[in-house]
Formats: C-alpha cells, sequence, structure tokens
C-alpha cells in the first residue's frame, strides 16, 4: 500500500547542486502532483570547483536527456580523457590515471600479470604504452570511442572539462522548462515542527516563506539546513586528508587545450590545471597546518602557465561528511553533505550519486526510516571509497622532501585501503568490487603510478610461452600506437562538434 | 619451503569435487610447470547419482571448454529452468522458483514513482557509474563494417598469432 506522495519538494542553493537536484527530479516526477521549488539569492556566489568530471557523468546527462554536444558549447567545455599527476611519487615524476584499460587480458588473467613478468625478464616499457587513452592523451589527440569490442577504439571512455556554473545554468533551463519554480531571495530562517523536530518551512529575507515536505540542502559547506538547522555532526577526515584550504584562479589558455586534468604535487598540498575552451582553471589545494596561506597563493601565481584573470578566490573546507546525509525530511546534496578535494575529479559525481541515490529511495509522504537508513548507508559507502582512493594518492609516495609528505607517508590509512594494498603489493591483485567506483584499472592506474609495485605476479600468466607473450606486447603496443596516431587532434574534435560561440 | 611458486599439488579424493578441482586447476593452469596428482581415497563413499545444478555452473563448463550439448547426451542430462516446491509455503501451494528475471525495467529511474515521465533509456540506476568499464558507457562511434574495425583492431584472443601488428 503506497502512501500518499510528497506535494512539495523544496531545494535551497541553486549552484550546481542544487539544479542538477532539481533538473533530476523534475526529470522523474510529474511536477504538477508534487511541486519542486528551487530557493537561490544571486547575492550568494557558488563554489564550482568541480570543473573537472569522470565518465559517469554520461548517465546522468544520458538519463536527463541532454544532447552532449549542445552542453559542450554551451559550458565551454573540453574533453577529458584522464588525469596526470606531475610529482606525486617524487619530484620529477609523473604518471596519468587513464580512463581506459592496460592492453588485453588473455587466456583469463588480467593484462598487467603479463606486463609484470616480462618486466621481471628485462622490459622496461612502461603499462603507459598499453594504454590508447594515455598514448592519445600525451600526443593531444582525441576522438570518440567506437562500440565493437574487437576495436582498440572501445577501450576507453572520455569525460569533460566544464565550467560548472555554467552546467548548473545549462540545467536551470531544463529544470524550469519541466516546472521547476524558482525564487530569489536569501533563506534567514528555518522553521521546524515543534513534534518532530522536521522542517517545516523556510523563510527568506523578503519575509515570505516556503514549506514542504522534503527539503534538499545545496547551500554548500554551511549546511543551512542540514546542520545550522537540524545540527546533523561531521565527521572530519583531516588526519587522512589534511588539506584544507583552497585558492583557485583562472587564466589565460596557452595553446590548444590538452584532453586531460592536471594535478602537480607541491610542498603541502597540489595544483589542479583544467583546461576549458576559453579559459584554463587552476587551483592550489594546501594545508593550512603545514602551510601560510600567503604562500600558497603565491605558489599558486607562480605556476600558472598564461596570465591570471582575476585575483585568487580563498576556499575553506574540512574534508570529511556529514553523520547523516538524510536526516528527518532533509538530504544534503553537495558541498552540504561532504567534501572530498577534487584530486579524482569526484565532486560532481558525489552530487550525481547522492542525486541518484534519492531517486532510487524516493519517500511517500512517511518518510520511512529503512528507506533513509539504506540512502545514508550506500552513500555512505561512495564517500568512503572516493576517500580511501584519493588517500592512496599521498600514502603511496617517495616524497619526503617536506613535513607535509613525512606526515602523509607515515599515516595511519583506514583498515580497507591498507588491506588493498598489501593484496597488491604481495601480487598484484586489484579487483575488488565490480559495483565500485573505480575498479581494476583505476587502482591499478594510480598503485604503480605511486610506485607500488607487486612483488609477483598471477602464476597464471607462466601458462604463456614468454617469447609468444612478447610478441603478443609488441603487438598491442604497436597497435596503440597506431590508433593513437590516426586520432584528430582534440582541438580539432572540439571544432568539429562543440566549438563554443565565443571562442 | 618457502618463496617461489607453488609447483606440486595434491587433491586428497576423487569424486565430484576433487575431480572439478583438478580439472579447473590443470585447465588455468597449463603449461606454467605444476604437477596435480589426485589421490583417490579408499572407503569413502561414492557421491550421489544426480545432481542438479544452478546456472552459474554453465560459466566454469565453459572455463574448462565442456561443450554442454555434449556433456547433455553423454551424461544424460536434462534442462532445467528453476524449482517447484510442492507443498510449501503451505499445502496445496506449488511455486515455481524460476532461473530469470521478471519482466522489463520501465523508464529513466523506477516507475513506482506515481506520475514519472518515462525516459528513453532502460538500464540501471547508476550509482557506480564508472571511470574506466570494459565497455566505453559513454557516446560511443558504432560503425560497421570491417574497414573500420581493422583500422583500430585489437588482436582478437585465440586468433592473435593470426593478427599482423602494424608497424
Amino acid at each position: 500500500m503506497n502512501a500518499p506522495h510528497l506535494e512539495r519538494i523544496v531545494i535551497v542553493g541553486g549552484g550546481t547542486a542544487g539544479w542538477m537536484t532539481a533538473a533530476a527530479l523534475a526529470r522523474v516526477l510529474d511536477t504538477e502532483r508534487t511541486a519542486i521549488e528551487l530557493v537561490e539569492s544571486e547575492q550568494i556566489g557558488t563554489v564550482g570547483v568541480g570543473e573537472a568530471t569522470i565518465p559517469a557523468i554520461h548517465d546522468f546527462n544520458r538519463r536527463l536527456g541532454i544532447d552532449e554536444r549542445d552542453m559542450m558549447r554551451f559550458t565551454n567545455a573540453t574533453f577529458k580523457l584522464g588525469i596526470e599527476f606531475v610529482d606525486w611519487r617524487r619530484p620529477g615524476d609523473a604518471y596519468l590515471h587513464p580512463f581506459g584499460t592496460y592492453g588485453q587480458d588473455m587466456n583469463g588473467v588480467a593484462f598487467h600479470h603479463y606486463w609484470l613478468k616480462h618486466r621481471e625478464l628485462g622490459d622496461a616499457t612502461p603499462i603507459e604504452a598499453y594504454s590508447l587513452p594515455h598514448v592519445a592523451s600525451k600526443l593531444g589527440r582525441f576522438d570518440y570511442p567506437e562500440t565493437d569490442p574487437r576495436s582498440v577504439r572501445s577501450t576507453y571512455s572520455y569525460a569533460f572539462h566544464f565550467d560548472a556554473s555554467l552546467y548548473g545554468q545549462y540545467l536551470r533551463r531544463l529544470a524550469e522548462g519541466l516546472g521547476v519554480r524558482r525564487t530569489e531571495g536569501r533563506v534567514v530562517d528555518v522553521g521546524l515542527r515543534p513534534d518532530d523536530g522536521y522542517i517545516d518551512q523556510v523563510t527568506l529575507e523578503s519575509g515570505g516563506t516556503i514549506g514542504g515536505d522534503l527539503f534538499i540542502d545545496c547551500s554548500g559547506f554551511r549546511g543551512l539546513l542540514i546542520e545550522q538547522a537540524l545540527a546533523t555532526g561531521y565527521e572530519d577526515w583531516r588526519h587522512w586528508l589534511p588539506c584544507d584550504r583552497a585558492f583557485a584562479v583562472p587564466s589565460e589558455n596557452v595553446g590548444d587545450p590538452v584532453p586531460h586534468t592536471r594535478a602537480t604535487a607541491h610542498g603541502a598540498g597540489w595544483q589542479w590545471r583544467i583546461p576549458l575552451q576559453h579559459r584554463t582553471g587552476n587551483g592550489h589545494v594546501f594545508s593550512s597546518a603545514f602551510m601560510a596561506e600567503d604562500e600558497a597563493r603565491r605558489i599558486l601565481l607562480e605556476n600558472i602557465e598564461g596570465r591570471a584573470l582575476d585575483e585568487p578566490r580563498q576556499l575553506r573546507f574540512v574534508p570529511g561528511k556529514r553523520r547523516r546525509m538524510w536526516n528527518r525530511n532533509c538530504v544534503a546534496v553537495g558541498l552540504s553533505g561532504g567534501f572530498l578535494e577534487p584530486l579524482e575529479s569526484t565532486s560532481i559525481y558525489l552530487i550525481q550519486a547522492a542525486i541518484m541515490k534519492l531517486i532510487e529511495f524516493f519517500p511517500d509522504r512517511r518518510l520511512a526510516a529503512p528507506d533513509r537508513d539504506e540512502f545514508n548507508r550506500q552513500l555512505d559507502r561512495k564517500f568512503d571509497e572516493v576517500r580511501d582512493f584519493i588517500i592512496l594518492h599521498y600514502k603511496a609516495t617517495e616524497r619526503d622532501d617536506t613535513e607535509f609528505w613525512k606526515y602523509c607517508r607515515a599515516m595511519d590509512v583506514p583498515d580497507e585501503l591498507a588491506r588493498r594494498i598489501e593484496l597488491f603489493r604481495r601480487r598484484g591483485i586489484a579487483s575488488h568490487s565490480p559495483a565500485e567506483l573505480f575498479i581494476e584499472t583505476n587502482w591499478l592506474a594510480v598503485y604503480l603510478g605511486q610506485g607500488i609495485v607487486p612483488a609477483a605476479y598471477d602464476p597464471r600468466a607462466d601458462c604463456l610461452p614468454a617469447a609468444e607473450t612478447a610478441k603478443r606486447l609488441a603487438g598491442m603496443r604497436a597497435h596503440i600506437r597506431k590508433a593513437a596516431e590516426s586520432l584528430p587532434a582534440h582541438s580539432a574534435t572540439i571544432a568539429r562538434h562543440c566549438a563554443a560561440a565565443t571562442t | 619451503m618457502t618463496g617461489g611458486p607453488v609447483r606440486n599439488v595434491v587433491v586428497a579424493g576423487g569424486g565430484l569435487e576433487g575431480w572439478a578441482v583438478a580439472a579447473a586447476l590443470a585447465n588455468s593452469l597449463r603449461g606454467a610447470g605444476v604437477t596435480i596428482t589426485v589421490t583417490e581415497l579408499a572407503g569413502i563413499a561414492p557421491g550421489p547419482a544426480a545432481e542438479h545444478v544452478l546456472p552459474q555452473t554453465l560459466d566454469f563448463f565453459r572455463h574448462l571448454g565442456i561443450d554442454a550439448a555434449a556433456l547433455v547426451q553423454d551424461a544424460g542430462a536434462t534442462f532445467r529452468l528453476g524449482t517447484r516446491r510442492r507443498d510449501w509455503p503451505a499445502p496445496g501451494i506449488a511455486p515455481l522458483v524460476a532461473f530469470g528475471r521478471y519482466g522489463a525495467d520501465v523508464g529513466f529511474i523506477l516507475s513506482i514513482i506515481p506520475g514519472a515521465r518515462g525516459c528513453p533509456r532502460t538500464g540501471q540506476l547508476f550509482g557506480h557509474g564508472d571511470g574506466s568499464e570494459r565497455k566505453p558507457n559513454c557516446p560511443a562511434i558504432s560503425r560497421g563494417g570491417s574497414a573500420a574495425v581493422a583500422a583500430g583492431a585489437w588482436p582478437v584472443p585465440g586468433q592473435y598469432a593470426h593478427d599482423e601488428p602494424a608497424a
């Protein structure tokens, strides 16, 4: 027996998270039956840090019926084949975490075991040579993948670099077209029902009120509803992820945009470089316990390539997660729910995951506790998973040139991550669960890139004679090289399909 | 006996389990220099004369290179689509638990949301959308014709030896 449906959903905050939520809910609900209202104030800036995405965003866009090329033109987007990590393992070192597989599995054994075996036999070819997105990205080339599994061009995926604020605006148009009502105004008070402490209504500066059955907190770091009104509590992860500040600044493009994000490690954090069609996004994420703000700002400006287009803007955050993303009749989506530094470009993914889980466990007016608990449990797992993957980048390093890196090398990591590192270190097992966001190929890229090399390979790799394996490896490398060289330049693919009007 | 790869495996006991283990190991480790010995144990009663298996067992057959059709003939097998329970959960009731799914998912999300709009795509809810699945989860070009495949063809396992690597 289904209980009565919700009559009104109120979304507080209109940044990327707010409009993603509004558009997705409007896409699945009949807004005549369940009204969706979004309150935002033009006076409050949005953070818009997450300018780099991961391929999971295709699912979101597809389900919303978004025309990808139209969206890319609107948001000045470029294509992304992976993330380049510079100076992470040690100064002077670099690797790429590509969106694709390495080589070809043979006889049911993962490719990297053959690579490991031949490395032991003296073949010094880096594993990158077996990744098409890696080789293509280094050549500055991009074209869409192919579906035919026999084609080497089926071995990669891609994501976008875009202006996250414009992506929000793009979704706003979509959401308003689907019946979402937007109210301009600053929320100054949150009224709770006296009997159960559920949110009853929000009061605007103008004096007006908006009531609802379900409230979505997209108000950013401060958590206007989930924390300031409901005091939900926050898990602080600074002992694992000491970075708690960032300076962000856009700069002029120098040359054609490359199809990858770059993350360069510094003395107490790292710097992102995100190439868009019309400018480059830069930011320095650092730990205030290990570096003064002036120094962090200076390092950022010294390490951007083009002319800065603005003054660096400061962001303060505490890495961690709200104790319950869904508390009473309030769901936190975006930074109000938790913050993880964008080292693996997961900010927008975590928004998307929260929205999709909310839809999966979409409540009726009873707002039953088991649904809420399951939602919280599943989202907690997502956050933990992303957190552990990010911690790996700090923990597995040879750097000891600053106090920050000495701390990271020596720190304890979550048990699950420690278990996984040990499993890989011993015999190259990087496959954990197919239901996770990061699968074997992602872990492999980061383990190897950060300098963790397994002590042994899968013994089944010995079933193929070494000479035959060597021949096949050479064939794969040649295929990949040739395929990469046959792709058009990244800028040519943009110009052909999705050039923004302003460039 | 420390370090180094395992060279000798002894399976104690034949029967269905012993020979299944031995066959799987021998198949996976063929050429890897591992000796597998099965010792039939005296005084152990034989296993059941008839067995029923789950669909997942077909994966095991495939792994071993067993032709399921030949097996049906040689072992006198019959096909199985599920289990019919009799008088369970109550006398007179005999529900069939079938190997398969019910219906098809509808639309973008679950169709259980009243008044939900349809959506052109079906599929899993995401939440674990993935950066690097084996198949691209992104818009991709589907081109028929062998020319396109030849241009970027991956050597197909098993045919690899015939596939000339690009110069």
